[in-house]
């Protein structure tokens, strides 16, 4: 049997092919995410559905703990005095943020949120 | 090969596998792949037996992999391996074993790969929720590559038992 | 093998298509903290430059009009009781002035002596005695602000602004008019205070949500509106306040008697074309009550949703077939 034949050459073009149109048709259907950012910039990503049952990831970023499981994000603790942001409690819906805007640190959920802003 | 050599095969090559499969598990976790994403080099062992013994063989040894992944890690985890392992293997033997067959092995071991991939993102999808599909386009571009791998490596073992049984 | 080429070439095409087609309305999103808030905006189809314009002159605002950067001219102008102001700026002061006078006085953006008292922003507000309010009042009154010659505004009585009840609509503003000049669908949302140009690339308006002012889940919406273009804005008892003694002291101030003012309504939400009047007239009918913001509404071609504490909602005729309503509240239109 032959190592690589003109077809190979094919099949792989073919699965290229099927990951990009994957890929580009996607972001519509992409699910629950928990985007953490500092001061503007996302600094790290948490998939719910890459979590295990009882996983919870911790982030310390400038002061502020958050922690992320299965069910939602949440501010478990932070450094600043109002504590609002431990306040909010958990979030889990597309569209909620906790932030701890003293530390300018917020965690926000993405996913398929049906309204392009909140007034109020 | 005479019935003692088939067993004598069988049995080293499923030891081969399981002990790949274990060594590949201590790998950590890549960056845009699900966690748990590994090479699959245990694939080759699996590929080597449908052609060289039968699909059946070969399928025998993707389950002894599964209850290893079940006693060593979790329940999770044989399902996935036992998806992506009998998917794989069966369109892998499938394209080994035909008469007039026109992939070279590295289009096989891609397709293997994809098969594979493919197969277990759905079984973690029925377990977690559809969310985890997110992660296909990146596992698609990965199978390219270590079917590639696997692939290349197969020939290379298919050429020098080949060279063996002529003597 | 003949198939091959023409197959290839069919490949080729649907891994560049999907890129072709998905890059030209793409979503941009981009997010920074001014105004004392959580900026978003997000552009269809615009480059990154058009993100960044906005950025920093939604900043540079924010370095010229926040009291609570010390730099700031308007710091300066707190201070020395007079400065001079960049063109942008001392229109807006002058369209900001003449519309407290129109209200009657009731809005008012020289009320920092009063807000500094109350310190509503601060960890841990109190209830300022009697006395110091009084006193604070006596240093306020937008009467005492000046415009002079060559961009000047001065301060008479040692007044002092606190424009806190207009930045974010006026950031709104400056945000709208860049994705105008560049002719692009885009929104921005600066802490509740929403912008929005055009309709989006798929010929849908934007949606905005109103926050249900009864739940404490600030993505909680009650009511939406469909907007293809505007600002809108939103003031509310229910956002900056604290309760001591049982009693529950909430941010809007009534310059008059020093104290939060005293109504039925938790929060009003106002649509116009102009970010700086919705934020303005969002608190001035918050202030004045649904009877006397009538007149207001009229001249300023605004529209408005009033919620009252019993959670009756009253509607402006204009908005009847923009808005939609999730929940079962009791609403009538004006």
């Amino acid at each position: 049997m032959k190592i690589l034949k003109q077809r190979d050459i094919l099949v792989l073009a073919c699965v290229l092919a099927v990951a990009a149109l994957l890929y580009f048709c996607m972001p519509n259907k992409k699910g629950s995410i928990a985007e953490i950012e500092y001061d503007g910039n996302r600094v790290a990503e948490v998939h719910f559905a890459a979590l295990g049952e009882n996983e919870v990831k911790t982030f310390e970023i400038n002061g502020v703990t958050i922690k992320i499981d299965r069910e939602g994000a949440h501010v478990a603790a932070s450094v600043c005095k109002g504590q609002v942001c431990v306040h909010t409690g958990k979030i889990s819906k597309a569209g909620q943020t906790a932030v701890c805007l003293p530390q300018r640190v917020s965690v926000r959920i993405t996913g398929n949120a049906p309204f392009d802003g909140i007034t109020g | 090969m005479k019935k003692t050599q088939k067993i004598t095969l069988n049995a080293l090559l499923a030891a081969l596998a399981v002990s790949i499969s274990a060594a590949e598990g201590l790998l950590p976790a890549f960056a845009f792949m699900p966690p748990g994403a590994k090479p699959g080099l245990s694939n080759i062992v699996t590929m080597y037996a449908s052609k060289t013994l039968s699909v059946y063989n070969a399928l025998v040894i993707v389950v002894l992999k599964a209850f290893f992944a079940l006693f060593t890690r979790s329940a999770t985890a044989f399902c996935m391996s036992l998806a992506g392992g009998v998917i794989s293997t069966l369109v892998t033997a499938y394209l080994l074993n035909r008469k007039n067959g026109r992939l070279g092995c590295i289009g096989i071991g891609v397709l293997g790969a994809a098969a594979h991939n493919t197969a277990q993102i759905a079984v973690a999808a029925l377990i977690t929720n559809s969310g985890i599909f997110y992660y296909l386009p990146f596992l698609l571009i990965a199978s390219i590559v270590t079917g590639s791998i696997t692939g290349s490596i197969l020939h290379l073992t298919f050429s020098f038992t080949e060279k063996r049984s002529t003597e | 093998m003949n198939l091959k080429k023409p197959v290839i070439l069919i490949l080729l095409l649907l891994l560049v298509l999907p890129l072709y087609g998905c890059g030209q309305n793409r979503a941009k999103t981009d997010r920074f903290y001014a105004m004392g808030s959580l900026v978003s905006q997000t552009v269809y189809g615009a480059d990154d430059a058009l993100l960044q314009s906005v950025e920093s002159d939604i900043l540079r605002a924010e370095n010229i009009l926040s009291h609570k950067i010390e730099s700031s001219q308007i710091s300066l102008l707190n201070k020395e009781k007079t400065a001079i102001f960049d063109d942008d700026i001392y229109d807006m002061l002058k369209k900001a002035a003449a519309f407290c006078a129109d209200t009657g006085g009731a809005f008012d953006i020289s009320l920092y002596s009063l807000t500094a008292l109350w310190g509503f922003d601060s960890d841990h507000p109190t209830v300022p005695k009697a006395e110091r309010i009084r006193e604070a009042l006596n240093r306020t009154g937008y009467q005492n602000i000046v415009f002079g010659e060559h961009n000047t505004v001065s301060l008479k009585n040692n007044t002092s602004l606190d424009l806190g009840a207009l930045g974010k609509g006026y950031a709104c503003d400056i945000a709208v008019k860049f994705y105008r000049e560049a002719g692009v669908s885009g929104i921005v949302n600066v802490g509740g205070s929403i912008g929005v140009n055009s309709k989006k690339p798929n010929g849908e308006p934007f949606v905005v949500g109103i926050r249900d002012p009864f739940s404490t889940d600030p993505s909680d919406v009650f009511a939406s509106i469909a907007l293809a273009a505007g600002f809108v804005s939103t003031s509310g008892s229910y956002e900056k306040r604290f309760e001591t003694d049982g009693i529950l002291y909430h941010h809007i101030l009534d310059a008059k008697t020093g104290y939060p003012v005293e109504t039925d309504l938790i929060s009003v939400t106002i649509v116009c074309d102009s970010g700086l009047y919705s934020d303005m007239l969002s608190t001035a009918c918050f202030i004045l009550g649904i009877e006397n913001s009538k007149p207001l509404l009229e001249k300023y071609n605004a529209q408005a949703i009033f919620i009252k504490k019993d959670k009756s909602v009253t509607v402006t005729e204009g908005l009847r077939a923009a808005i939609s309503f999730y929940k079962d509240y009791e609403v009538h239109y004006i």
